[in-house]
C-alpha cells in the first residue's frame, strides 16, 4: 500500500492552474493564422471551402466559449469574399457573426494587414460578447 | 432624399414622455374595482399586503403609494447575501414593470401603424408587452447578470421586445414549385425537364425507380432552400429596403454609395423608385436558427445581402445562427463539437428600433403550428415556471426521459419541423410518429391539442377580467 502524507495527497489532486492567455496574443494569433491560411486557400475564381480559424477564450472579460475568424465566397460572386468575426456563445448552441469587410482576395489580404486590426476585433468581440450575454 | 424624416426627431421628444406614464390601476375593494386615485383615499396603502393581478391566474409585487412615481423609489438590485431581491425592491421592480408596460400599451397604435405599414401586404399581427413579461425579463436580468436599475428608461432599455411583431408568410404553392424548378440553377446548371419532373413526383410522395430516386435525393435540398428563398423573399425585400431608406435618411450612406456597393441592383433600384412611400427602420439585430440539416427562413444568399447592407450603411448588427461546430472545430473538443447538434426550431427574427423610439421584435414564421409548441418540450426539460396545470403530465413525461432518450426525442421534434416546413413550401410530406418507447402523451399531436386547451382555459379566464391591485385580507 503506498502512503501518502497529506500535503503530497493533494499535490496529486490539485488541479494546475492554466496559464493566462493574453486576448492580444490570442488576436495576434488568429488573424496570423487567417492570413496565412486565406493567402493559400481563397481564390477568386473558383470554389474554394470557408477559411475559418478559431481561438478557444482563455478571457474572463469576454462572455463566449470560442471566437473566429472566416472568410467565405458570397453566394453569387465568385471573386467577391466576407471577413467575419463569429462568437459562440458558453453554452454553445447559438453564435453570432459580424462582417469585417469584403472584397476580393487582395482586398481582405489587405485588410487582414491593416494596422489597427487587433484593436478592430477586440472592439467588436468586446460588444458581441455583451450583446451575447443578452441571450 | 436626404432629408431627415420628421418622425425620427421625434424620437427623442417621444421617449421622454414615454417615460412619464401614470399607469391608472385599480384597486378591488368589497368585490368593485375603484380607481386608485379614489382607493387610497379609502386605503391605507403603506400598511396593508398587496399584489398586482396582471393575468388572471399570475399576480407580481407592488409599492402603490411609489407607483405614479417617475423612477424607482429605489434601486434595483440583487441583495449578495440572499441572491434574492428583498420585498421592497422586488416592489419597486413591479412599479417599474406597470409603468414601462403602460407607455408601450400607448406607444403600440403608432407601433401598429409603422409596423403594418413596413410590411404592407403580410399577414401581420402587432402586441406590446405586459407587465408580468416585462416583470419576469428584468427580474432574471437582475439576478442572473447582476444588473442594477436605477431608472425606468434604463429598464426599457433592456427590455428589447417592447412591442411584439409578428410577419406569418403564406405556404407556396405548386405553381410556385413549378417556377423554382424551371428558373434555379444548382452548380450553375439548369435542371432538365426530366429532373424537373423527377423531383415535382418526390414532392408529390409519388413512385419512383432507384435511378430517380437518386435524382430527386441530389437535388431535394437545394430545391427546397430555393423555395424557402422564394417564400421569404417579399419580407426580406421590405426589411432590405426600410433599413437602407434609414440610412440614407439618417445620412449614413448615399443611394450613389449604395450602387457601389454590393447590396443588389434590384433593391437599390426599388429604393430609387418608390422611395418616398418606403418606411424607414433600423434593425439592431437579426436571428436566422434552423436546425441540423434544416431549412431557414432567410437564405444564405439573403444573410449575404444584409451583410453587404451592414458594410454599406456602417450598421454592424449581430446576425445571431445556431452554432455551426466548423467555425469553432480547431477550438473544441470532439466532445464539445458533438454536443453542438440540437433541435429543429426553425425561426427567423430581428430587433428594431421604430422611428419613436419603440424596441420592437419582429418574428417572421410560416403557417406550421409547431413553432407554438416547441417550446413545451424545453421549458419542461429547463424546469421553467411557465407552463400551466394542463401540461403536467407532459412536463411529467418529459422530465423523466434518460439523457439519450431525450436525444432521440429531439430528432422525433426535429422531424416534426421538417414535415411542417414542407408543408410551408408546397411540398407533400408524412407527418412523422412519435416512436413506441415514449409515452403517447409526448406526440407533437398531443402538445399541440394541449397548447389549444390552455389557450381556451387562459381566454374563457379573462373574460371580464380586469387587472387590478389586490389587498391581502
Amino acid at each position: 500500500m503506498i502512503k501518502l502524507e497529506r500535503n503530497e495527497f493533494m499535490k496529486v489532486i490539485r488541479t494546475q492552474e492554466k496559464p493566462k492567455v493574453d486576448i492580444n496574443e490570442s488576436i495576434t494569433k488568429l488573424v496570423n493564422n487567417i492570413k496565412k491560411n486565406a493567402q493559400n486557400y481563397v481564390s477568386d475564381t473558383q470554389y474554394y471551402r470557408p477559411v475559418d480559424e478559431s481561438m478557444r477564450n482563455e478571457s474572463d472579460k469576454l462572455f463566449c466559449k470560442a471566437y473566429s475568424l472566416s472568410v467565405e465566397q458570397t453566394p453569387d460572386n465568385t471573386g467577391r469574399h466576407f471577413l467575419s468575426l463569429n462568437m459562440l456563445h458558453p453554452k454553445m448552441r447559438i453564435q453570432t457573426s459580424r462582417t469585417l469587410a469584403a472584397g476580393n482576395k487582395q482586398e481582405i489580404l489587405e485588410f487582414l494587414n491593416k494596422e489597427d486590426i487587433n484593436k478592430l476585433i477586440k472592439t467588436n468581440l468586446s460588444e458581441m460578447s455583451e450583446n451575447l450575454q443578452e441571450k | 432624399m436626404g432629408i431627415l424624416s420628421k418622425a425620427i426627431s421625434f424620437t427623442a421628444k417621444t421617449m421622454r414622455s414615454a417615460f412619464k406614464c401614470k399607469p391608472k390601476v385599480k384597486v378591488k375593494l368589497d368585490g368593485k374595482y375603484i380607481p386608485f386615485s379614489d382607493a387610497k383615499n379609502m386605503v391605507d396603502f403603506g400598511k396593508v399586503k398587496v399584489k398586482y393581478n396582471v393575468k388572471p391566474d399570475i399576480s407580481m409585487p407592488v409599492s402603490p403609494t411609489t407607483l405614479n412615481g417617475s423612477k424607482p423609489a429605489l434601486r434595483i438590485r440583487k441583495n449578495n447575501l440572499t441572491g434574492e431581491l428583498d420585498d421592497a425592491v422586488e416592489k419597486e421592480l413591479g412599479n417599474v414593470s406597470i409603468r414601462l408596460s403602460k407607455g408601450y400599451e400607448d406607444a403600440l397604435p403608432r407601433a401598429k401603424q409603422e409596423i403594418e405599414g413596413i410590411f404592407a401586404g403580410q399577414d401581420i399581427s402587432v402586441r406590446a408587452k405586459g407587465a408580468n413579461s416585462v416583470y419576469s425579463k428584468l427580474k432574471k436580468k437582475v439576478l442572473d447578470k447582476g444588473i442594477v436599475i436605477r431608472s425606468d428608461s434604463a429598464a426599457s432599455k433592456i427590455v428589447k421586445d417592447a412591442i411584439g411583431g409578428r410577419v406569418t408568410m403564406k405556404n407556396l404553392t405548386q405553381a410556385d414549385i413549378v417556377d423554382t424548378l424551371k428558373t434555379i440553377k444548382i452548380d450553375n446548371k439548369a435542371l432538365t425537364t426530366e429532373e424537373q419532373n423527377i423531383i415535382m413526383k418526390f414532392f408529390k410522395q409519388e413512385s419512383l425507380t432507384q435511378a430517380e430516386l437518386k435524382i430527386a435525393q441530389k437535388y431535394s435540398r437545394p430545391v427546397k432552400l430555393a423555395l424557402a428563398e422564394k417564400q421569404s423573399a417579399p419580407v426580406f425585400n421590405q426589411v432590405m429596403l426600410s433599413s437602407l431608406k434609414h440610412s440614407v435618411e439618417t445620412g449614413a450612406t448615399t443611394i450613389e454609395k449604395l450602387e457601389k456597393s454590393g447590396v443588389s441592383p434590384d433593391i437599390i433600384k426599388e429604393l430609387k423608385a418608390n422611395y418616398n412611400k418606403i418606411k424607414p427602420m433600423k434593425i439592431t439585430e437579426l436571428e436566422n436558427y434552423t436546425g441540423h440539416q434544416g431549412i431557414p427562413y432567410f437564405s444564405d444568399k439573403q444573410i449575404a445581402q444584409f451583410r453587404e447592407m451592414q458594410l454599406a450603411t456602417g450598421n454592424t448588427f449581430d446576425i445571431v445562427t445556431c452554432s455551426e461546430a466548423k467555425r469553432f472545430s480547431k477550438s473544441l473538443t470532439p466532445l464539445e463539437e458533438q454536443a453542438m447538434k440540437d433541435s429543429g426550431y426553425t425561426t427567423a427574427q430581428f430587433n428594431v428600433e421604430l422611428s419613436n423610439g419603440s424596441l420592437a421584435e419582429i418574428q417572421v414564421r410560416g403557417k406550421g403550428p409547431f413553432g407554438e409548441v416547441e417550446h413545451i418540450a424545453y421549458d419542461s426539460r429547463r424546469n421553467k415556471n411557465t407552463l400551466g396545470p394542463v401540461y403536467d403530465e407532459y412536463q411529467a413525461a418529459a422530465k423523466g426521459l434518460s439523457a439519450d432518450d431525450y436525444k432521440e426525442y429531439n430528432k422525433y421534434l426535429s422531424a416534426c419541423y421538417d414535415y411542417y416546413r414542407d408543408i410551408e413550401l408546397g411540398i407533400k410530406s408524412t407527418k412523422p410518429k412519435l416512436p413506441s418507447k415514449f409515452n403517447p402523451i409526448l406526440s407533437e399531436d398531443n402538445m399541440i391539442r394541449l397548447h389549444a386547451i390552455d389557450d381556451a382555459e387562459q381566454a374563457a379566464k379573462k373574460v371580464g377580467f380586469v387587472p387590478h391591485i389586490d389587498i391581502a385580507a
